[in-house]
């Protein structure tokens, strides 16, 4: 920016201000990265983005249909199941993963002891040294004949409860909605925690002096000043939700029973790998990124706040 | 509420402690004790189990029993030693690759100007709005076309491209936040950009180095839509698709199948425990990807 006349001169590869190294190498260092990037990000993207136009069989050449696969997935009964079920399934895993890990981190924020406290938040973390893969197949257990829940039920004498919780078409839904209770998932206590450790002590000092009870507290300073930790766990939350059929390949690995337990990222796989119908997929994988771009720049309108300083 | 004077809290004898706290205070912290014994049943049950053999976990099923089946482990070890070993491999690999770009590109951004700096800057973030999972098929075809299936290569590659992009973000944050005098007194003691790298910013940024590594280091070891779909020989695959074969081959035997579950974790276990302050952070730091 600041270059002398002197530099000038140069031709452009080798010019460089005080203070820096030649322009050449720094673009040689950043080739690398740059075509890395390229190459795994943005040429599978485009590719995504265009082939979601096409008939594209494996194989053989992608076909450009324009419009065809989005109409057609606007009257493909499995989709719309599928969108359903996402739409339960959402509402129900927004309610518990946002509130239960929020109640979790008010109680670890109001131990005493700072001991205590990390003591807690350790042992919250320590599950994710479990792959996550492990983890739906240790809950498909539990779901199964042999598992936990037959157990349980036999023990309390609940004999007319116990039958596959996994393959009956009532309760699939609801029985993959329920893997990992209580969900008290760490990384959302975390995140919570430190948004509630953020707070500043003036503030909570000032609340006591006037008198304002504990749950005041919590209801008037701590929720309206965590709200940025909020809109990031929305987000992720989302994103989680929309992308991630891990545990529905693991526990019912075609969205059965029917399509009981059918997502539309799971249903994209399935067209993609499965009945070799990768323009469709691509299509139904474009909607779902439009979807998540869409709800990400609302949620960020609507939740508002000033300072944004996720994680950390 | 915490005005209660430090001293009394030492120096009370245990009842008066809990007296202190309340109904409600006792109350609370019984059920986070409850909330927190809830969410490792599984996992308790998990390794109980992996100690029984058929007999014992049909007739004692909720009750650790005795002797332990220590043979369940070295059934499962046989069989998936070779997954873990490449999931060792390719999460050092990527996590090498990933620390290298990162480090050195999140510098340059950082401490110099040059054309084009911000437009790359921006076409790398760009790309964590798109989520991995929805260019599944296409980065597929992709990669079959450039030969890479059922290597080491397919996943690694794709690992450091994807993941990089989080690394750049906190390197360059967080050396931009270093004292530029710093790198101006060495730059006029004739230290080169490399020497500037490696002698000043490296030392100082090894929180976040550590960070980073396990950020990447779980994303890695955890995926596994990717690793499925790429690879199907054995040699090459990894701990998370080598467990569903495994979870094949001993369908029913349940000792031997949670044995190979609490396998699983034992790589990660071993890095949750050297590195827990670095790990506690790597969870949240990744949530920037939103």
């Amino acid at each position: 920016m600041n270059s002398t006349p002197s530099v000038r001169k140069r031709p452009w590869y080798a010019r460089h201000s005080a203070g820096q190294p030649p322009l050449w190498l720094i673009y040689a260092l950043l080739l690398g990265p740059v075509s890395f990037l390229i190459l795994f990000n943005y040429i599978p993207a485009i590719s995504a983005f265009y082939h979601a136009f096409t008939q594209w069989d494996p194989g053989k050449p992608a076909v450009w249909v324009g419009l065809r696969n989005f109409i057609e997935l606007f009257y493909d009964p499995i989709f719309l199941k599928s969108l359903q079920n996402l739409l339960k399934l959402g509402v129900f895993v927004f309610l518990v993963n946002l509130s239960v890990p929020f109640v979790v981190a008010e109680m670890i924020y109001h131990l005493r002891s700072d001991r205590w406290s990390y003591a807690a938040r350790v042992a919250l973390v320590l599950p994710m040294i479990v792959p996550g893969v492990v983890i739906y197949m240790i809950w498909q257990y539990i779901y199964s004949d042999a598992g936990l829940v037959t157990a349980l039920m036999e023990a309390l004498g609940l004999h007319r409860w116990i039958y596959g919780w996994l393959s009956h078409p009532k309760t699939a839904l609801w029985a993959v909605a329920c893997v990992g209770f209580p969900f008290a998932y760490g990384f959302n206590v975390l995140i919570y925690y430190a948004g509630l450790t953020n707070i500043p002590q003036s503030i909570l000092e000032a609340a006591e002096v006037d008198g304002m009870s504990p749950l005041g507290r919590i209801l008037h300073i701590h929720v309206p000043l965590i709200l940025a930790q909020v809109r990031l766990l929305v987000v992720v939350t989302l994103i989680g939700i929309v992308n991630g059929f891990e545990s529905l390949y693991i526990l019912t690995r075609d969205g059965g029973p029917g399509y009981e337990t059918m997502v539309p990222g799971l249903y994209m796989y399935l067209n993609g790998f499965v009945f070799e119908r990768m323009g469709y997929a691509a299509a139904i994988g474009l909607l779902l990124l439009v979807f998540l771009l869409f709800s990400t720049i609302l949620i960020n309108r609507f939740v508002r706040t000033d300072d944004y300083e996720p994680g950390s | 509420m915490n005005l209660a004077p430090e001293v009394t809290k030492a120096a009370a004898p245990r009842p008066g402690r809990l007296r202190r706290l309340g109904v409600f205070g006792v109350l609370w912290r019984a059920t986070l004790l409850l909330l927190l014994f809830l969410t490792f049943v599984p996992f308790l049950f998990m390794i109980t189990t992996s100690f029984k053999d058929t007999h014992q976990f049909y007739h004692s099923f909720w009750s650790p029993t005795w002797p332990l089946a220590f043979e369940n482990y070295a059934r499962a070890y046989g069989d998936l030693k070779v997954f873990i070993f490449n999931s060792i491999l390719v999460t050092a690999a990527s996590i090498a690759g990933i620390l290298a770009f990162s480090i050195m590109t999140g510098f340059l951004f950082a401490r110099y100007r040059f054309p084009g700096r911000e437009i790359i800057y921006y076409m790398m973030l760009a790309m964590l709005m798109v989520p991995g999972v929805l260019m599944l098929i296409p980065q597929f075809v992709w990669v079959q076309r450039l030969g890479l299936l059922d290597t080491y290569w397919v996943m690694i590659l794709p690992y450091i491209a994807g993941m990089q992009i989080m690394g750049v973000f906190l390197f360059r944050g967080f050396f931009a936040q270093l004292d530029q005098a710093l790198f101006e007194s060495a730059q006029l003691d004739g230290a080169g950009l490399f020497r500037q790298l490696w002698h000043i910013a490296l030392p100082l940024s090894k929180p976040i180095l550590g960070v980073v590594a396990i950020m990447s280091a779980l994303g890695v070891w955890n995926s596994f839509l990717w690793p499925l779909v790429t690879t199907s020989n054995e040699d090459v695959m990894v701990l998370t698709v080598g467990m569903l074969r495994y979870y094949g081959r001993v369908l029913g035997q349940y000792g031997p199948m949670f044995a190979g579950y609490t396998i699983s974790a034992i790589p990660l276990g071993i890095l949750f425990t050297l590195f827990t302050r670095a790990f506690m952070k790597g969870v949240t730091s990744g949530a920037l990807k939103a």
